[in-house]
C-alpha cells in the first residue's frame, strides 16, 4: 500500500486536520515525517495559536419584522375572485347586448363598427328618388375549384325608404381566359328609412343631438348644389330610444341634394361632417 | 417554499447572518442594507430553494454582497487606518479580544468569511466548502492561512499595545 505524500506543495492541507487531531495515523505519521524534514514550518506550525472568533450572542437583527413577509389574507383570495367575476359578469352583459342588438336588425354581421375600422366611401350622387351605389374598398376572394368568387365591393344605396347596403360579387375562372361573371348585387343590410326618419322619436344620445343641432347649417348652403362632402354617418337603433349606435360610416363624395334628402340627412349625419368643396 | 417557512427562515437565521454580516463589514449601517438584500432574493427566489439549503444560501449571498460592498467602498482603508490610529494612541485600554477584533477587520472579506462560517456557524469544512463552492482541500488551506494572518496581525497589534 503506498504511503501518502505530504510535502511542502499541499502541506497546508493537512496542518489543521494536524492541529485539531483529526488526520488518520497515516497522515498523521506523514505529516510528523514532513515538519521533521523542515524545522522552519515545524516552528510555523507548533507556535500556530488556533485563533477562535466568538459570536457575540447578544448581537441580534433590529429589524427582523421588515424581513418577514405576510400570509395572504382570504381577503386577498375573495377580493380577486370578485375582481374575476366583475369581468366575466361585463363580459357575458357585452356579449348579450350584442347579441340582442344583432338579433334586432342585421342577421350576418356584427353592426358596431369603431371609426377607426371605417370603410371609406364615395357617392356620386344620393337621393331619395335616384338612388345611387356609393363606392367601397371593402373586397375579400373565396377560392373554391378553380372558380375565384370575388366578393368585389360594398355598397351602400339610399332608396326612396331604406338605406341598404350590398355586396356584389363577380366570379372569376382560374385556369380559362373568361371574363367574369357578375352576380346580382346581394342586400346584406337594409335600414328602412321610417324606422329613422324624421317621424322618429328625437334621439337622446347626447353626440347626435348636437349633431342633428348643427345640421341645418351644415345643409342648407347645400340644397340644389352639388357639393363634395365628408359625411360621417352615425346609425342609431329606435328600438333603444337611439341610445344604440349600430354603424358609422365616414361617406366622401358629390351629392346632389333633392328637399326630401335634406329632410333625410339629419338623421344620418352627425357633428364630425365637413363639407369639402360646394359649388353650383 | 412557502411564506410560512420563509418567516422562519428569517426567525431562526437573520441573527446568525447579521452577526457574520457585521462582523465582516464593521458598519451596521451597510450590514442592514446587506440584510434587506440578502433576504430580499431569497424571497424572491423562493420558488427555486429548498428549505434545508437556504441557511447555506443566506450566507453564500451575503458573501458576496459583502465582498461587493467592500470593493466599491474606497474609503474603507482609510477607516482601518484611522481604527489603527485610535489603537496605537490608546492601546492600554484594549483587551484581548478586542485587539482580535482590531486584527481580524484587516483580514479580507473572503478571508473573514470562512473564518466565521467555522467559528460563528459551526460548519465543518465540508458544508464551508459547499456554501462558497470551493473544494475542501482549499478550505481547508484557505482557513489555514487566515488564521496564520489572524494570528501574525493579533501579535504586532499586541506588540503595539505593549
Amino acid at each position: 500500500m503506498k504511503r501518502p505524500q505530504i510535502h511542502i506543495e499541499n502541506y497546508e492541507e493537512y496542518v489543521i486536520d494536524f492541529i485539531e487531531n483529526s488526520l488518520t495515523t497515516e497522515l498523521n505519521d506523514a505529516m510528523v515525517s514532513f515538519l521533521n524534514l523542515h524545522p522552519n514550518i515545524a516552528e510555523e506550525v507548533m507556535s500556530f495559536r488556533n485563533i477562535q472568533m466568538i459570536p457575540d450572542q447578544s448581537v441580534i437583527y433590529p429589524e427582523v419584522e421588515s424581513l418577514m413577509k405576510k400570509p395572504r389574507s382570504t381577503f386577498f383570495f375573495l377580493k380577486r375572485f370578485l375582481v374575476a367575476a366583475t369581468v366575466l359578469a361585463l363580459i357575458g352583459v357585452g356579449l348579450y347586448t350584442i347579441s340582442n342588438t344583432s338579433n334586432d336588425i342585421v342577421t350576418d354581421e356584427i353592426l358596431v363598427e369603431d371609426e377607426s375600422t371605417t370603410i371609406k366611401e364615395s357617392i356620386p350622387q344620393v337621393s331619395t328618388a335616384d338612388a345611387e351605389p356609393i363606392e367601397t374598398v371593402k373586397e375579400e376572394s373565396i377560392q373554391k375549384s378553380n372558380a375565384v368568387t370575388v366578393a368585389k365591393e360594398e355598397k351602400v344605396r339610399l332608396t326612396s325608404n331604406a338605406l341598404q347596403i350590398t355586396k356584389q360579387q363577380e366570379v372569376k375562372q382560374v385556369d380559362t381566359e373568361e371574363t367574369p361573371q357578375q352576380t346580382e348585387p346581394k342586400v346584406i343590410q337594409q335600414i328602412d328609412i321610417e324606422n329613422i326618419g324624421p317621424q322618429r322619436p328625437k334621439p337622446i344620445q347626447p353626440e347626435l343631438l348636437a349633431a342633428i343641432e348643427e345640421i341645418p347649417t351644415l345643409i342648407a348652403p347645400l340644397e340644389e348644389k352639388e357639393t363634395e362632402v365628408e359625411l360621417v354617418f352615425t346609425i342609431t337603433d329606435p328600438a333603444y330610444n337611439n341610445r344604440q349606435m349600430l354603424r358609422q360610416s365616414r361617406i366622401t363624395g358629390t351629392l346632389a341634394f333633392a328637399n326630401t334628402t335634406v329632410a333625410l340627412l339629419p338623421t344620418f349625419l352627425n357633428k364630425n361632417s365637413k363639407i369639402i368643396n360646394s359649388k353650383k | 417554499m412557502t411564506v410560512q417557512e420563509y418567516n422562519t427562515i428569517v426567525k431562526l437565521y437573520s441573527d446568525n447572518v447579521y452577526r457574520y454580516i457585521l462582523k465582516s463589514t464593521g458598519n451596521p449601517i451597510e450590514s442592514k442594507d446587506i440584510m434587506q438584500n440578502v433576504f430580499l432574493k431569497l424571497w424572491q427566489n423562493r420558488n427555486k430553494v429548498e428549505v434545508e439549503y437556504a441557511k447555506g444560501l443566506l450566507f453564500r449571498m451575503a458573501k458576496q454582497n459583502i465582498i461587493d460592498t467592500y470593493r466599491s467602498n474606497t474609503s474603507r482603508r482609510e477607516r482601518e487606518n484611522i481604527a489603527n490610529q485610535n489603537l496605537s494612541t490608546n492601546g492600554n485600554r484594549y483587551d484581548t479580544k478586542q485587539l482580535l477584533d482590531q486584527a481580524f477587520d484587516q483580514l479580507k472579506p473572503e478571508e473573514k468569511t470562512i473564518v466565521l462560517l467555522r467559528d460563528y456557524e459551526g460548519y465543518s469544512y465540508e458544508e464551508i466548502g459547499n456554501i462558497l463552492e470551493i473544494p475542501l482541500s482549499s478550505v481547508k488551506v484557505n482557513i489555514f492561512r487566515a488564521r496564520k494572518k489572524l494570528q501574525s496581525l493579533l501579535i504586532t497589534l499586541e506588540n503595539e499595545v505593549s
